[in-house]
């Protein structure tokens, strides 16, 4: 029998090395971040673009998701049949991301097959066939997702969310855009937008497999041919400052729905700030994870919800801060109330007691190990480094920069960018009369927000 | 892509499985018990899910939140409950491993000392809510409550989720705990897996500490199957729903996980539903652009299996054409089979597939897991080559062949999910159905 009178004491964490980008750049300004992984014999692959639906055109929410989402409908060489039993050959798994600040075009393959990965990769975003019977296609089957989003109490509120709390800001739509703005998107749309957004520097593209670093880098080199991207020109607007905010509360109605579906937030920094570390460990405290104060308060004493969490969305831009939760209908006005309370307390009458604070800063260094066990995990972690221009050893530095974060670090940076008198309240789900005295939070009274 | 383990049985009856591998400083814990929702009767539902909540309160010697002692050393944790099996996992720094065996033991060991009738109120609370958010507040989330209820009959342990009906869950009793935990959560019903940065020998004898001395309990007797009549011909049914767009499901009972035709039909979903170049989207969304999207699966379980085709229809058309393009295809399939090349690179997807989920130690699906299931449902840990020797000796021959035994009209279940006030959209003579 163990010991049970005690939980066994957990010794020091064995040094641990985390796999190291080479770099190198090719013609057209093309950055290459290689990363040697042999625990499996995959490889990764991610394309990074500079042209995500921050860059959509006033009046085109969606066009850069749009154009995305064409690029695996076949290319200059390749019918999409012929494209896609080439992917499935070599086993590959394809999937375009579209985030605010960049599109994301990634290819899980098998190590061995990455002479012909690459090739794909590089086929489908760099000559895009764009037929117009596919563009068509495409925009409607995209329309009529947008429809179905509409349903969805989670995507409605995903979306009001964006729209009430940026406004005409590039981050105030969510990149599958909107019903209307996509009707009027076409083939020389998106051909144009393709050539002036996509096919510019600075392309980045991240391989991280079962290969040396090297090897990676002059596979990468080989698979690139030049001429594909023109010139920089002159760089697109930096992102403006969202409008200022008081605290105030929007609605969209679900008649009869079994729960109301929150977000609760304001925009926070970008990624660049220097109070990154310590609004990481106050996000963990927060509701980072599941032992954070509001998951236990709304989840593990109440019962009102399967589970609550927070998050600041680190974007090149001030992404947002944000608590989402599902709860009960009944229980709409109470949630709302204990997690306003919560964000406020944390900023002083109750800040992170130093047993939350050392919870708080395990989660994120001695977990570190888990979050770079797979290809696809570090290569994720490359493109941070890329989007961000974060240094090559960021990661390396990543724990002794969480560990040095003290408690009034994270105090300082909740009283500066926590703020309660600024909160963005959404609410999916039954209408407010319904809900009871909603106004009675200082909210004012809610606001029923336009159905996209 | 082969994992290397070793197996031991405790005198208690559990099984214990490690398997080495030092790439990262960590360690993966998991625990199969082998009981689900199968073994729940009708009127009690959704006990085993609920029982699986309680595991994270507390136990005897460690009467709090199973969270914090772990997540406050950086470790992950978590658990699920299907028809067939209960498991929970930790991942932890390589220190942490024993702190993460004392606690999967005192839970195994003693928990029932520590359960409080507030703890399970409020994991019911929470389990209505994951209800709610994750079937009863989300567009088509009711459809698989009908969609067991008509493919099995109502004695039948699939016939209801594992999730359970809300009255069920209401009315379960700290009472029935005892008893569950008795029958269902000791030694001889469990299997344990550690994997990661672990010594071989260090493993097993932490693990003969931890759960040596725990006594074993009865081995449950599988559940009861009903004897049941042929399937006397297709079924037809009609959900009304918060959706915006119709929605077909085709179902039909297929062979239970790991029986012959299985990875038939595993790679026949493929074949139908996979990509860009797939069958079904072939014809449905990109040449007749009559649907919006189509899928295809095989969900594999451990009594039976379940096929299932869904497709939503595109503004202006209506379930019936889309159910007539499917049974085309179906038969298409079913008289001249796949093309080689098809099977071939389907095969080649399969595969690459397995050796992406085996790159974790830990977590759902991960090496300790699959290392689990296999032992669980085959008794053997290294069941791993004869699993993809399955998919290897397939045919095109063999995917017509299952299509013809097992997707056939007399076992179909359709049913017709549409919004309110467009009944014309579902397939004709579709019966209502009231799912909750």
């Amino acid at each position: 029998m163990p010991d049970r009178t005690r939980l066994p004491a957990v010794g020091a964490d064995p040094t641990f090395s985390l796999p190291a980008f080479e770099r190198t750049t090719l013609s057209d300004g093309v950055q290459v971040l290689a990363a040697g992984h042999q625990r499996a014999p995959v490889l990764t692959l991610f394309l990074l673009l500079p042209a995500g639906a921050a860059a959509d055109p006033p009046h085109q929410a969606g066009l850069a998701a749009l154009t995305a989402d064409l690029f695996d409908e076949g290319s200059a060489a390749l019918s999409d049949v012929e494209l896609h039993r080439a992917l499935m050959r070599i086993g590959g798994r394809l999937g375009t991301e579209v985030w605010s600040d960049a599109a994301v075009v990634g290819l899980t393959t098998l190590s061995r097959h990455a002479r012909e990965g690459l090739r794909l990769l590089f086929e489908i975003a760099a000559r895009p066939r764009f037929d117009p019977g596919d563009v068509a296609r495409v925009r409607d089957l995209r329309i009529n997702r947008i429809r179905q989003l509409r349903r969805s109490a989670a995507a409605v509120a995903e979306r009001v969310f964006a729209e009430a709390l940026y406004g005409s800001h590039p981050y105030g739509h969510l990149a599958i855009g909107t019903e209307t703005a996509l009707r009027a998107l076409g083939p020389a749309e998106v051909a144009d937008f393709h050539r002036r957004r996509y096919l510019r520097p600075p392309w980045t593209v991240v391989a991280v497999g079962d290969l040396a670093s090297e090897a990676l880098l002059a596979e990468v080199a080989r698979a690139w041919d030049e001429g594909v991207l023109g010139d920089a020109g002159t760089p697109p607007d930096g992102l403006p400052e969202p409008p200022p905010l008081t605290r105030r509360m929007v609605f969209s109605a679900r008649e009869g729905a079994v729960q109301s579906e929150i977000r609760l937030g304001h925009p926070g920094v970008p990624r660049t700030s220097p109070d990154f570390y310590a609004l990481s460990v106050l996000n963990m405290v927060l509701g980072g994870q599941f032992v954070s104060r509001i998951n236990l308060n709304l989840r593990e004493e109440k019962g009102y919800t399967y589970g609550a969490r927070t998050s600041f969305d680190w974007r090149v831009g001030r992404g947002p801060f944000c608590l989402q939760v599902g709860v009960q209908t009944a229980a709409t006005l109470d949630a709302l109330r204990e997690a306003v309370r919560e964000i406020a307390e944390v900023r002083g009458p109750r800040p992170p007691s130093p047993r939350e604070l050392e919870t708080a800063r395990a989660a994120l260094t001695r977990g570190f190990p888990r979050s770079f066990e797979t290809a696809y995990q570090v290569a994720r972690a490359g493109m941070r480094i890329a989007l961000h221009g974060l240094p090559d050893d960021h990661y390396a530095r990543f724990v002794p920069r969480i560990m040095a974060v003290g408690a009034d670090d994270v105090l300082r940076a909740a009283q500066r960018h926590l703020r309660p008198d600024e909160l963005l309240a959404v609410v999916v789900g039954s209408r407010p009369d319904v809900l009871g005295d909603l106004a009675g939070l200082g909210f004012g009274d809610p606001v029923e927000w336009p159905a996209g | 892509m082969q994992i290397d383990y070793e197996k031991e049985t405790l005198d208690n009856g559990l099984d214990v499985i490690v398997h080495e591998d030092h790439g990262c400083p960590l360690v993966a814990v998991n625990l199969w018990y082998h009981v689900g929702s199968k073994d729940e009767r009708p009127g009690r539902t959704g006990f085993a899910h609920l029982f699986e909540h309680l595991m994270f309160e507390g136990s005897a010697h460690h009467d709090s939140s199973y969270f914090s002692p772990l997540q406050e050393i950086g470790g992950t944790l978590n658990g699920s409950t299907n028809t067939d099996r209960t498991n929970y996992w930790e991942v932890v720094p390589t220190p942490a491993f024993e702190r993460a065996l004392w606690m999967e033991s005192d839970r195994m060991g003693f928990l029932l000392p520590a359960l409080t009738a507030e703890k399970f109120e409020t994991q019911r609370e929470v389990v209505l809510n994951e209800r709610r958010q994750n079937y009863e507040n989300r567009p088509y989330g009711l459809v698989p409550v009908a969609l067991m209820a008509a493919l099995y009959p109502p004695r039948h342990p699939y016939h209801w989720l594992t999730i359970g009906d809300p009255d069920d869950v209401r009315a379960a009793e700290l009472a029935d705990v005892k008893a569950f935990f008795a029958a269902y959560y000791h030694p001889a019903n469990a299997s344990l897996a550690i994997a990661g940065d672990v010594r071989t020998g260090a493993a097993f004898e932490a693990a003969r500490r931890h759960f040596g001395d725990i006594p074993a309990g009865p081995r449950p007797a599988p559940p009861a199957l009903p004897a049941e009549p042929a399937p006397a011909g297709e079924r037809r049914l009609l959900l009304v729903d918060r959706v915006e767009l119709p929605r077909l499901y085709l179902a039909w009972r297929t062979p239970p996980l790991y029986a012959p035709g299985d990875a038939e039909c595993d790679l026949l979903a493929g074949i139908l539903g996979d990509g860009k170049s797939c069958r079904l989207y072939r014809a449905l969304v990109h040449d007749r652009q009559i649907a919006t999207d189509v899928s295809a699966g095989q969900s594999s379980h451990e009594l039976s299996s379940s096929f299932a085709v869904v497709a939503t229809a595109a503004p202006g058309h209506d379930l019936a054409e889309l159910e007539a393009v499917i049974a085309e295809e179906l038969e298409t399939l079913r008289t001249a089979g796949p093309t080689a090349d098809e099977v071939e690179r389907n095969r080649a997807c399969v595969e690459a597939d397995f050796v992406y989920q085996m790159q974790t130690v830990g977590g759902f699906g991960g090496r300790s897991d699959q290392l689990n299931a296999y032992n669980v449902l085959t008794g053997d840990p290294g069941y791993g080559p004869a699993d993809r020797a399955r998919y290897a000796r397939l045919t095109p021959d063999a995917i017509g062949q299952v299509v013809d035994t097992f997707l056939n009209a007399a076992g179909r279940v359709a049913l017709s999910v549409v919004p309110e006030g467009r009944p014309d959209a579902a397939l004709p003579d579709s019966t209502r159905v009231h799912p909750r």
